[in-house]
Order: structure tokens, then C-alpha cells, then sequence
């Protein structure tokens, strides 16, 4: 049996509910598919009025007649009006879709929702029932049933939903598990409220949209499959429905090719427009999205908004690590483009650390992942100059500013699982960029990969380079990715919240890592971090960002004693305030008090 | 790993038992009594009592069952009640073919689809990832007996390029077989290829948006490695498309089978049930079960491999 | 990614290669040598026992010689069989046998061989009822037989010569190896090795047989397509020299210029299992049988649904034989008014209900029957079985669709559609019509041009009496390729292929 691919399958629950389809109907594919869609409903529904004949009435003189003013699509191989049928197969082929999702509906849905809600037996029961289900070749059990009911079209219609029921039952699935770790069902059960009032309220709602994308496909599949069993000879002939229609056209398709015509003509538009209706919700649904309108042109004539510089550039060009004068970024989204850096100006000098302080959102990773060119594809990035080693990178090509990563370039990203490439051993990620970047052979890539492992703190690194990602502890994944960062010996390593995922434990033990490799290969450190401690543990400079601008810039000991701003200030008193690491931070005020003696 | 392996195999058996079982009594409760029909024209009643006593269908359902079990395991599956040939020698016969082009159509599928797929994936507003938009709808819309005509008018009977019927066995020549498989397997494969397309597009896209990716790019590997990465991490929905896939040729075969007139094990299907032959429908069953269990393992391991974490689950 | 387009390049290449050798078939001028002909079904068996005569005749006549053959005519003509004769009670038939044959494992055939071979299709399931009246066979000489005969029968001759006496070696029948592989000693040796079973069987000429002349080509192929649309393309792509043809296609064949051969091959209307009324009382009245045989305009349900491939009649007797009488023809003449009539003075003004079985090979007509029944006040049930559950149960309801095949012998016709117990005949109940059972016992009694006198007094009876609704006699079609020619033969499905020569 053909499963639809579940495009709604992994992918976030977005608000669903009145939103979902006043956004629907702002989509003009989507409306244009459902008003066909409709009106197929409506002309099935309404046959019986617009029918100009009888669509059981045999006319000998009808046999294959082609197209006149009394019937307009001509006549069948038995001598029947086609129009007539085709207005009336629209019911007939109507139900037997809507039998089907229905069938697939009652018996996926329910089964789904319950292994994801509640998990373990239930789970596992009703999932190996479905794997079973969709082992088992559907085509083979519809003949043998074909064959016991005299090619009952509801009972054939329900054989088919019975193995759409898997589809429907991995959507629900994942839906309802993906539900079932929120926080608010957690708090809504500590409230009191009952499994059948939280799957009522909550599970079902998730459920819904998906659902129905899955429905729009289930519907397709099962009227193709309609024609399809006509074509093996099981159905019906008494009552119109377009798959045979379809067949008595391909049975005269040579000779009377208008036969075949209109009903592939009706069932294909039909079913282009269940897809489309389909493909329309699944993109409202998921957050992946289409990619936003390519408006490359309006894109590049869109008035640049008059910025003011912000922050300091305080080194001359020459003597700088990393310069940025006055970059904007901004990202393309359907509803246009939106600003997220308003003219950032910062630099660093070998062998100083810069530290870029926000709160999210305030612009300071698009700041970092534009100086580097690792910015998404949406996003665009423009600045009166940005210089790397006192090279102005403007000129280079987009190979010749890649080439600068690896090499002069390190990065330390925020989160250590999701940036080592499961699939992947450590040994793998550590020397390919190695191997492929700095033309190392494999023993040599080895060894450098041993040494800076070492050098990061780990101690056994032949196991760990051994290892995949998901058997090594976060701050271990941590120092790998230090490791990487700083293997290919760059003069500038960038370290995007190194800490913030870490075990307050590791986190000290990280920045002082980060200090010693910063000193050791005399790099430039930019690092940024929302968190005042990491400032007052690690950096000389910082540069402290709002709303995509810098509001102040200084040395870390005149801003910790007079922050101008008063953002600032708050910033400073909330790094204070976290209760939660209250002791890591004064752990890490003491240090970074000896740190600073020292 | 032996765990692991251990595991699905015998997981595997547990469902080959359960879904022939299922279709036995599914069968004989659908069927009835089928001597009639295998008699046909004159048959008298004493005439069809005594088949059904050869037959074995006199006695209780149970006992049949237990009998049709015991030798099944041992790849017995009886003789077919239509001319007395061993199941297994007719759907011995009629495997390669149906083996031949569904295998063939996965592979297209499969290279296609990837190629295809990354294409689009790299880059998502492209022409080409319009154009598979657009065919993913039309093939969607298409019925598959539809597009398998046009490939023959086009391909055997204007310009004659291919056979429009018939199977050469790859024993007896491997171009001619070839030819004879190759407008079968493009009709079978068309809607996976799309579908196998649109997933590796989806999932390049959201593994690209994933952290080690930009991580990957800033450790400076080319955009052509950093690809290698994506698509290992991309695949593994792709591979289990592609094996659910399989399920749903195995079916699309019977009408691909009939229109190219191929002796697979589709058109056998198709016959056997038109004249209730329940020893080749069951034979059939279990074949194509067989088939299904092997692929999903097989998916089992290379998911293993792709990505080891999938192992130790 | 390039490494992915060079793979895909190679495969690219690798197939064109493919296409174009061996692109189009050899049409070379001269005359034709091979053959490929097209047939609707698979061999059912090469157990001459087990077979059909059906579609299994280009299958059984390329490995086997049978006793008695048939000409154009439908008549019994010598083939291993030289020559017979029956005794005066026409109770025994004595046949002389050929000499020299030998089976392709190197058996002779010879008179002991011939026992052997009738009394295995008499006791064949499929085989058997042709020689039901045979009480025994026995060897007279080393190549002569005798059969002795329970009662009279006209046509076991016919019936032999239609598919019943394939001859095999008896050392296959003792084995039961018939089964899987066919030894036979006709004109073509099975080419095993080259075919591919249902798909593809080859047959070479053999070197020495006694009847080479009769099979011009070199080498035959038999293709089983089940599809009709895939046997026409087979045609058109010229993988195929002769098909098993749909009616509807004869336009496009004539464009291509292609031989097209039909003749009647069987009769479609409705047939009545229950003409006594036991079942269901208004089927016993000859007025509503003949309501019904007037509702139905037999030549526009010819024109339309059958193509106009046929002959619009109401016998059951094949059009052109000598039992056929197109006097007949304007007995029941489409006459809606008469039919209701006829319904009124039954006493049924008002109709009845009848349950129908249906399935998807009689839907084309399913909605000719509903609407015209319907216009004489019979309302009608359909109850849907699949194609396998028809020919089992159909019989079993009081009427029913049918397309039943014709025999091209009129005593087999007499025995076949209207005398004997048949699936689609189960209670012939013939001892109920008192005139007509007293013409079948004459019929009986009698030979020869005094017999076939009475069968058309017969004919004649069974129309008037309504016996069944025929609305035409559908034409079986062949399409050939120049330079070859198909004989149909009625009764045959495809004709053996003695049928087939150039031309």
C-alpha cells in the first residue's frame, strides 16, 4: 500500500484552530484548490438538479457518440450520457474517498493518540500492530476480499482506509507525544484534570490539522485506488463512479479517446486539488515553511533604513583581529523583510577578549554569524566594511571568505550535542576539516587530533575519538568542539554562549579552557553570552547589544563599576540575581578575582 | 549488534506468522467453496465432493490450518487447486520477474529521488524544485495504470525502443532484459521517485537548519563534504520511505504486470483470485510477506549503520 | 553530487545502448518464417486431460497430434486416425491408425498407445464428458482400435476433432509427468529453454512429420495476454503477427493494413435456468419468456456494445450452419408494446422482481438489461459476484447474463446448448416440453440429412418456446500481419494451427 509521505510528520505544533484557516484563505493556491474541491462536492451534491439525463439511461444510439448540443461530453461504450455520470460519479467516488479516510480516521487516530499520550505497552502494542498493518501487501488482501464480497465497493472502500490507518497513526503519534511533553499538560494534570478531559482539550487540537493533511491524501490515494480496482475488474457498474468511467475510456481509448478523457480529467483535477489543499495546510502547519518569496530585485531595491552607527571600533585596522563597521542583517520572512542588526560596529585585537552581552534576540549571534558568512539562507547581511586579520573580506569571493573558516577562523558553537553530527564518529568530525582543509594526511590529522584533545583536558582521547557523539557527556562534546575550533590553529576564535548549555559544574572549568587556548595560541576571543559572569570571568572588552544595536562598549572593569546604560545595569544585577547558579557565581567571581590579580 | 539483529529477525517471524495466518482464515471465510469454479462447465455435485475430499476441504478449518502450517514452514505450500502444479514451483517461476522490476523501480527511485531530492534541497526555490512540485501533484493525480499507457504508446509503439509486452529472463540475455523491464520499472517508479524526492527535500532542508551543520561550515569543509553530511543525516527518513515503498510496488506491480503482460507474481495474484485458487494466494502472501520482513531488516540495518545511535536503542 | 551524475549518466547510456539494439522486429520480405501470435489466456495444462479446448489449441496442436482432426468446415478429417468407421447400429467406431510416429521420447504410437490416451481423457476431469457415451476402448490390431458406444453419438467425431484427442506418450500418462512437460508427436518440439511460462512458449519445427505441409512456419511462439489493450499494443509495437483481437480496435487494424479474420464464437443474451417456473413462477409461462425475447433489440445492443461485431439472431445454432434458419430471425422482432402485452396477458401487467447475479466481465450489458427489464415491469436485483464465483453461481439464479460459446456441429449444438446438464444449463428440464423432447428423441434415432431436418424442426421449437434470450451471436476476432492468415473455427477460442497460414 502506498503511504503518503507526512509532510506535518516532526515538525512543531503551530498554533492551530480560527488562525490556521484565515491564513488558509489567504493563501491563493489554497483557495483556489478548495473552491475546485468544492465544487466537485457541490456538483455531487447536486447531480440529481444539474444532471441533463439520466445517468443509468441506455440510449443504443448514445454508443460512443461524441460530443453534441443535448450531450455535451457525448455518450459511454453502454450508451449512457456521460456528463450526467460524471456528476453523479462524483458522489459515488465521493463516498468511497470519504469511507476511507473515515475507516483510516476512526481506526489510526484514536490507536495514535493514546500510544503517544500514554506511551510504554499501549505504545508499543498499537505500534507493532501498525508496522504489521503496513507489512502486510494490501493489494493481495483486497482481491481475496474482492473475491468474498462480490467487490463490495464500502466494504472494498474500508479494506482500503484499514491500511491508510498507519499514516494516520504515526501523525497522531508523534503529535500526541510531542503534546504530552509540554509543560502545560504536566501542570494541567497537576491541576486535577482528567486523561480524557487533557486528550479533549490539548491532544486532540494538536491532532486536528494533521489530520486533515493526511485526509487530503488519504482522499487522493483512495479514489486512485478506485480506478485502479476497476482496471483488475472488481467494482461495480450499476451505479456511476468515474474510476469505471475511466476504465470503459481506456478500453476505448484508441478509437474513442474523449471517453478517457473526462473522467481522468475530473478524478485528476479532483485529486490535484485534494494535493495542493494538502501541501497548502501542511506549510501553515509546519515551521519549516516554504522558503519565503525569492524577491531578489526588491530585495536589493528596498530602501536601506537610515542607521546610526552604534558601539566603537577602537583598534586601527591593521592591528585588528576582527573589525565590523556598521553592519546591518536583516531576514526575508513571507510577510517581508525584517531587521535584526541596525548597525553593529565592534572590533578585537590579537590576543584580547571581546565579550558581546544581550539578551536573545538583541542581534549579538546574527553579529558573530555574519562576521563569519554562516548566516541562513534567508538572511542577508550588508556592512560598510568587515576586516579579518586586517584584510577587508568584502572583496573576496564567497569561496575565498569560506577559506578563511577552519584556518584563521575558529568557531565554538553554544550547544555541544546538536552541533557534533550524530551520524558521525569524533575522529571523523575532528580530522575530516583536517584532512580536506589543511591537506593533512590521515596518520597526521590523527595525531593533531590526539594533541588538541589532550590539550582540551580529555584524557583518554583514543576513545573518544572512537565514539559517536551520543555516547560522550555534553561537556566532554563541549571540549571536542573546542578541540575542533582550535585544531586548525586560528588567529580568531569566536564562541558563540559557550557555557549556557553546561552543567554549572563544567561551565567554569570551559571558560577557563577557553582562557588558557586564548593565551597559549595568542588568539583573539570574541564570545558571546547574555551572562555578566562569563563577561567578568573571561573578558577584557565588552560590547553590550539591544534591539540589534550596541549601547555601550568599554573595558570589563569600567562597565562592571559604571554601566551607562541603564540596560546594562539590569543586565549586570540580573547575572547576579540568578539564584540558580548562585554559588557557580561566586565560584567564578572569586576566580575571576584571582584571574584579574593574577 | 547480535542482539539487535536477533531481535528483528525473530520480531520478523512473529509477523510472517501472524499476517499468513490472518490471510488463511481471511481467505477461506471470503472464498467459500471454491471446487465449482475449479471444475467448471459440468461439473456434478458428486464430481465436486470428491475434489473437495481431495482437496482436503472436507475437513474442519482448524485442521486444514494446522496443515497448511506445518508444511508452510517447511516451504510446502500444496499444490494449486487449478492445475495441480506445487505452489512454489509456479511462484518460483514468476519471482524474478516481479523481483526484476520492483527492484529495478527501487533503484531508480532511489537514485533519482536522490538526485532529485538534493538538488531541490540545496536549492529549495529553484526551477527544478518547482517542477517537482508540480510533478509530485501530477503523478499524484495520475492513476498508475494511465501513465504506464502513455509510456507504452510513446516508448513501444511510436518510437519502438522497448517491447510493450512481455519478459526476456536475464538467464537468457541480459540487454533483452533489460529492454523488457525498463519501461515496466519507469512506470512503477515514477511516484516513488517524487515521493523519495520530496522527502530527502524536506529533510535536507531541516537538516540543514540543524546546529552541526553551520558548525561543519565554519570548520571551512567545502559546501560538496558539508553535502555528504547532510545527506547521511537526511537519509534516514528517505530509506524508510523508500522501504514502505517496496510494500506499496509489490501492489503496484499487479497492474503494471497487466498492462506489460509480465508472469509475475502479480498477475499470478490476480488470477489466483479470480478463480479463488487459496493455495497460490496464501504461497503469495507469504512470499511477499517474506519480502516485506527482508527489506525492513535490511532498512533495520542500514538505518544502523547511517546513524549507530538508532542501533542501541 | 558528481560522482552521482556519472552514475546516472552511465545508466543513462547503458539503457540507450539497450534500446537501440534489437529496435524494431526483423521485417524482412519473403515469406513469413516465425510466428508470433497472441492469445487471450495461459496453456491450462499440457495434460491434454486437464486442458481446455478454449485458448489451449495453438499450445496443444504445436506438441501434439490429435486422432481425428477438423477441416475449414468443421468437418472430421484424418490425422493420426486414417480413417473410421462406424458399425451399422453406429454403436462401434473402428479407427485405422498412422504408422511411423513416434513421440518425442522415442515411443511409437501405435493402437495400444491410443487406449492408453482415450481412456486417460476419459477419465479427465475436463476431458471426460466428450467421451461419456464411450463405454470402452479397445485394440483390435497394433494400428486399429474399436470404441464402443453406450448410445449413439453424433457428435463424438466433432468433438475429437474440436481438442479432445491430443495423443501423448503413454509413458508420460503412467508417469503423470504430462503435468509439467507436454511429449507429444506433433509438427513443432517445445522449446523449453527459449520460453518463459505465461509470458512467452516457443515451438521449432520439427525436421520429419507426417503432416510438415500443414505447418509452414519455421518457428512459433504463443504469447498469453490477458489484457486486450496490452495484445493490441503488442500488435502495434510488432511484438506480436497474429492476436486475439477486441472488435472495437478493427478500424485501427484496417489502417494498418492488417489481415482481420471473425467469425461467431458465441451467443450473448439471457439465459433462463428455470423455464418450468419452480423457482420463480413467471419464467414458466412462455408469454413472459417471449416478452423478454421482444424487449431486447438484439441488432442495437449488437451495434452498440458489441461493436457490431456479431450477428444479430435469436438461435442458439451458429449463423451460416445448415441447422440455422434466418427465417427464425424475425420471431421475436424488438416490439416494446408487444413485450408489455405479452407481460399483461401472462397476468403480470404490473412485472415482478428477479434477482440477477452480475459481474465485471457482463457489466458492459448491465445496463441495457436493468433499463429494459425495467421498461416491461421487472425489477431487478443485482447481486455482485466476482468473475470466478459467476460461472459457479450464476446458474443458480432463475436468470442470468450470459455469453456461451457455439458449437460448429449441429448435433453437438443440440447436446450442448439445449439437451445436456451444463454449467449454464442445469436443469434442461426438456422432458417438460413434450414436443421438444419428442424431436430430441427423433433426433436420436436418426442420421445424416434426415436428422438435420429434425433439428431444424428443433431450432424451430426452442424458439418458439423461448428457451433462452439470445440478442446475437458475437464474433471472435483475429488480427494477423501480412503474409499470414487466420481461419476461425467456431468452438474454438483460438483456432489450432492448422488454422493459421501464409497468405
Amino acid at each position: 500500500m502506498i503511504d503518503a509521505v507526512t509532510p506535518a510528520e516532526g515538525t512543531a505544533p503551530a498554533p492551530a484552530g480560527r488562525g490556521l484557516w484565515s491564513r488558509y484563505l489567504r493563501r491563493p493556491v489554497g483557495v483556489a484548490a478548495l473552491a475546485v474541491f468544492l465544487l466537485v462536492v457541490v456538483a455531487g451534491l447536486l447531480a440529481p438538479l444539474l444532471a441533463p439525463h439520466d445517468p443509468n439511461f441506455v440510449d443504443f444510439a448514445l454508443t460512443q457518440a461524441p460530443p453534441d448540443s443535448s450531450h455535451w461530453m457525448g455518450g459511454d461504450s453502454a450508451g449512457r450520457d456521460i456528463l450526467s455520470r460524471l456528476l453523479f460519479g462524483a458522489r459515488t467516488t465521493l463516498y468511497g474517498a470519504a469511507v476511507a479516510c473515515l475507516t483510516g480516521i476512526a481506526l489510526g487516530v484514536p490507536a495514535g493518540v493514546a500510544a503517544g499520550y500514554f506511551g510504554g505497552l499501549t505504545d508499543r502494542v498499537f505500534s507493532w500492530i501498525s508496522d504489521a498493518v503496513q507489512s502486510v501487501p494490501g493489494m493481495i488482501v483486497l482481491l481475496i476480499v474482492a473475491a468474498g464480497t462480490g467487490a463490495d465497493f464500502t466494504v472494498l472502500m474500508v479494506t482500503v482506509g484499514a491500511f491508510m490507518a498507519p499514516g494516520y497513526y504515526r501523525i497522531s503519534r508523534s503529535r500526541a507525544l510531542a503534546v504530552r511533553k509540554e509543560p502545560y499538560i504536566d501542570a494541567a494534570r497537576v491541576a486535577g484534570l482528567t486523561h480524557v478531559k487533557i486528550l479533549h482539550t490539548h491532544v486532540l487540537r494538536a491532532v486536528h490539522a494533521p489530520v486533515i493533511i493526511q485526509s487530503a491524501l488519504t482522499a487522493g490515494i483512495a479514489m486512485g485506488m478506485q480506478t485502479g480496482l476497476q482496471f483488475l475488474g472488481i467494482g461495480t457498474a450499476s451505479e456511476a463512479n468515474w474510476g469505471q468511467m475511466m476504465n470503459d475510456g481506456f478500453r476505448t481509448m484508441l478509437t474513442h479517446p474523449l471517453i478517457l478523457l473526462w473522467p481522468s480529467a475530473a478524478l485528476g483535477i479532483t485529486i490535484a486539488a485534494l494535493a495542493f489543499m494538502g501541501s497548502t495546510l501542511a506549510d501553515l502547519v509546519s515551521v519549516r515553511g516554504e522558503p519565503a518569496p525569492r524577491r531578489r530585485r526588491s530585495a536589493e531595491q528596498a530602501p536601506e533604513e537610515a542607521t546610526d552607527r552604534t558601539g566603537a571600533l577602537v583598534h586601527p585596522v591593521e592591528a585588528s583581529a576582527l573589525r565590523i563597521d556598521n553592519l546591518r542583517v536583516s531576514y526575508r520572512t513571507p510577510h517581508g523583510d525584517k531587521r535584526v542588526v541596525r548597525g553593529v560596529c565592534l572590533d578585537v585585537a590579537p590576543g584580547e577578549v571581546l565579550g558581546i552581552v544581550g539578551e536573545s534576540g538583541s542581534g549579538k549571534s546574527q553579529t558573530v554569524f555574519s562576521a563569519l558568512d554562516l548566516l541562513p539562507a534567508d538572511g542577508r547581511a550588508t556592512a560598510d566594511g568587515i576586516w579579518i586579520g586586517g584584510q577587508p573580506v568584502g572583496d573576496l569571493s564567497r569561496a575565498g571568505r569560506h577559506a578563511l573558516l577552519g584556518t584563521r577562523i575558529g568557531y565554538v558553537p553554544q550547544e555541544p550535542m546538536s552541533n557534533l553530527d550524530p551520524c558521525y564518529t569524533v575522529g571523523h568530525q575532528l580530522m575530516e576539516p583536517l584532512r580536506a582543509v589543511h591537506k593533512l594526511t590521515r596518520a597526521q590529522a590523527r595525531e593533531r587530533a590526539r594533541e588538541v584533545l589532550l590539550r582540551v583536558g580529555i584524557t583518554d582521547p583514543d576513545r573518544v575519538l572512537a565514539c559517536h557523539p551520543h555516547q560522550i557527556s555534553g561537556g566532554m562534546a563541549q571540549r571536542v568542539l573546542i578541540a575542533g575550533a582550535v585544531a586548525g590553529n586560528p588567529s580568531l576564535l569566536v564562541a558563540d554562549e559557550p557555557t549556557t548549555a553546561l552543567d554549572v559544574t563544567v561551565q567554569a572549568e570551559v571558560l577557563e579552557l577557553l582562557r588558557e587556548l586564548q593565551r597559549e595560541y595568542g588568539m583573539a576571543l570574541v564570545i558571546v553570552t547574555h551572562n555578566f559572569g562569563v563577561v567578568a570571568d573571561i573578558c577584557d572588552r565588552v560590547a553590550v547589544m539591544k534591539d540589534g544595536r550596541v549601547i555601550e562598549t568599554g573595558a570589563v572593569e569600567q562597565i562592571f563599576a559604571h554601566p551607562g546604560d541603564p540596560y546594562t545595569a539590569e543586565l549586570i544585577k540580573a547575572s547576579q540575581d540568578d539564584t540558580e547558579s548562585r554559588a557557580e557565581l561566586d565560584a567564578a567571581w572569586n576566580k575571576a578575582g584571582r584571574t584579574v590579580r593574577a | 549488534m547480535i542482539r539487535f539483529t536477533l531481535r528483528r529477525l525473530l520480531s520478523g517471524a512473529v509477523l510472517l506468522v501472524v499476517v499468513t495466518s490472518a490471510s488463511f482464515f481471511l481467505a477461506h471465510l471470503a472464498i467459500g467453496d471454491p471446487t465449482p469454479g475449479l471444475l467448471g462447465d459440468s461439473a456434478t455435485p458428486a464430481q465436486r465432493a470428491a475434489l473437495r475430499e481431495q482437496l482436503g476441504l472436507d475437513r474442519p478449518l482448524m485442521t486444514q490450518f494446522w496443515d497448511w502450517l506445518s508444511h508452510a514452514v517447511r516451504g510446502d505450500f500444496g499444490t494449486s487447486w487449478r492445475n495441480f502444479q506445487p505452489v512454489s514451483d509456479q511462484i518460483e517461476l514468476r519471482v524474478p520477474v516481479t523481483l526484476s522490476i520492483v527492484v529495478a523501480a527501487t533503484l531508480l527511485a532511489a537514485v533519482v529521488g536522490l538526485v532529485v531530492g538534493v538538488a531541490t534541497g540545496l536549492n529549495p526555490g529553484g526551477v527544478l524544485a518547482r517542477v517537482l512540485k508540480l510533478a509530485s501533484v501530477v503523478l499524484f493525480a495520475l492513476p498508475g495504470f494511465w501513465v504506464s499507457l502513455m509510456l507504452v504508446m510513446a516508448f513501444a509503439i511510436k518510437l519502438q525502443w522497448f517491447p510493450a509486452v512481455g519478459y526476456v529472463p536475464l538467464s537468457h540475455s541480459g540487454t533483452q532484459w533489460l529492454r523488457s523491464i525498463t519501461l515496466p520499472s519507469i512506470a512503477l517508479a515514477l511516484g516513488a521517485i517524487v515521493m523519495i524526492a520530496e522527502q530527502l527535500r524536506n529533510g535536507f532542508q531541516e537538516v540543514n537548519n540543524q546546529d552541526f551543520v553551520r558548525t561543519l561550515r565554519a570548520r571551512g569543509l567545502s559546501a560538496r563534504r558539508v553535502t555528504v553530511h547532510v545527506l547521511r543525516n537526511a537519509s534516514p527518513a528517505a530509506l524508510t520511505v523508500l522501504a514502505v515503498m517496496f510494500v506499496g510496488l509489490l501492489g503496484g506491480a499487479i497492474v503494471v504486470e497487466i498492462i506489460f503482460n509480465l508472469p509475475g507474481i502479480g498477475s499470478l495474484t490476480q488470477s489466483a483470485s479470480q478463480i479463488g485458487d487459496i493455495p497460490v494466494l496464501l504461497g503469495l502472501t507469504v512470499v511477499t510477506v517474506v519480502f516485506v520482513v527482508l527489506v525492513n531488516f535490511l532498512l533495520d540495518l542500514v538505518l544502523g549503520w547511517v546513524n549507530p545511535k538508532v542501533r542501541e536503542k | 553530487m558528481q560522482r552521482i551524475w556519472r552514475a546516472t549518466l552511465v545508466a543513462v547510456v547503458a539503457l540507450a545502448l539497450a534500446a537501440c539494439t534489437n529496435a524494431g522486429a526483423s521485417s524482412g520480405d519473403g515469406p513469413v518464417e516465425k510466428i508470433r501470435i497472441g492469445t487471450l489466456l495461459d496453456v491450462t495444462s499440457w495434460d491434454p486431460a486437464q486442458a481446455d479446448i478454449g485458448f489451449d489449441g495453438p499450445y496443444l496442436s504445436a506438441v501434439y497430434d490429435p486422432l481425428v482432426a477438423l477441416d475449414e468446415k468443421s468437418q472430421p478429417i484424418p490425422a493420426l486416425a486414417t480413417s473410421w468407421t462406424y458399425s451399422p447400429d453406429r454403436l462401434t467406431l473402428t479407427m485405422r491408425l498412422r504408422s511411423g510416429v513416434t513421440f518425442t521420447d522415442g515411443k511409437s504410437f501405435d493402437a495400444a498407445a491410443a487406449v492408453a490416451n482415450l481412456n486417460h481423457l476419459k477419465a479427465g476431469v475436463r476431458s471426460g464428458q466428450t467421451y461419456a457415451n464411450v463405454a470402452d476402448v479397445r485394440r483390435v490390431d497394433a494400428h486399429t482400435i474399436a470404441l464402443r458406444l453406450k448410445k449413439k453419438d453424433d457428435a463424438l467425431l466433432y468433438n475429437m476433432g474440436l481438442g479432445r484427442s491430443w495423443m501423448a506418450s503413454p509413458a508420460a500418462i503412467k508417469a503423470k509427468s504430462l503435468v509439467a512437460r507436454p511429449v507429444g508427436s506433433g509438427p513443432y518440439t517445445y522449446d523449453q529453454g527459449d520460453s518463459t511460462p505465461g509470458s512467452q512458449y516457443a515451438f521449432t519445427r520439427k525436421p520429419q512429420h507426417w503432416d510438415r505441409r500443414t505447418y509452414p512456419f519455421e518457428s512459433v511462439r504463443v504469447l498469453p495476454i490477458a489484457d486486450p489493450t496490452a495484445s493490441f499494443n503488442a500488435m502495434l509495437s510488432g511484438q506480436l503477427d497474429v492476436a486475439y483481437a477486441n472488435a472495437a480496435d478493427t478500424p485501427h487494424a484496417k489502417r494498418n493494413g492488417w489481415n482481420i479474420a471473425s467469425k461467431v464464437a458465441t451467443w450473448v443474451g439471457i439465459q433462463f435456468t428455470d423455464r418450468t417456473g419452480g423457482q420463480l413462477k413467471p419464467l414458466g409461462d412462455v408469454r413472459v419468456r417471449r416478452a423478454i425475447n421482444h424487449a431486447f433489440d438484439g441488432a442495437a445492443i449488437l451495434k452498440s456494445v458489441g461493436q457490431g461485431a456479431g450477428v444479430a439472431t435469436n438461435q442458439v445454432f451458429p449463423a451460416g450452419d445448415p441447422a440455422y434458419d434466418a427465417s427464425l430471425n424475425d420471431r421475436y422482432a424488438f416490439d416494446l408494446e408487444k413485450a408489455k402485452q405479452l407481460m399483461a396477458e401472462a397476468g403480470y401487467a404490473d412485472g415482478f422482481r428477479v434477482t440477477m447475479p452480475m459481474s465485471s466481465i457482463f457489466q458492459p450489458w448491465q445496463p441495457a438489461v436493468q433499463q429494459i427489464l425495467g421498461q416491461i415491469g421487472i425489477k431487478v436485483t443485482w447481486k455482485n459476484l466476482s468473475p470466478a464465483d459467476y460461472q459457479k453461481n450464476a446458474a443458480t439464479y432463475p436468470m442470468f447474463v450470459a455469453v456461451v460459446a457455439l458449437d460448429s456441429n449441429a448435433a453437438a449444438s443440440v447436446d450442448g446448448r439445449i439437451a445436456s446438464q451444463q454449467w449454464f444449463n442445469p436443469n434442461p428440464s426438456t422432458e417438460a416440453f413434450p414436443e421438444l423432447h419428442g424431436l430430441l428423441g427423433k433426433i436420436g434415432a436418426t442420421t445424416g440429412k434426415e436428422q438435420l431436418a429434425v433439428i431444424r424442426r428443433l431450432n424451430a421449437e426452442v424458439t418458439d418456446q423461448a428457451w433462452q434470450d439470445v440478442w446475437y451471436q458475437a464474433d471472435n476476432t483475429y488480427f494477423s500481419k501480412k503474409g499470414i492468415t487466420v481461419t476461425p473455427i467456431t468452438g474454438m477460442m483460438f483456432p489450432t494451427l492448422r488454422f493459421l497460414q501464409r497468405g
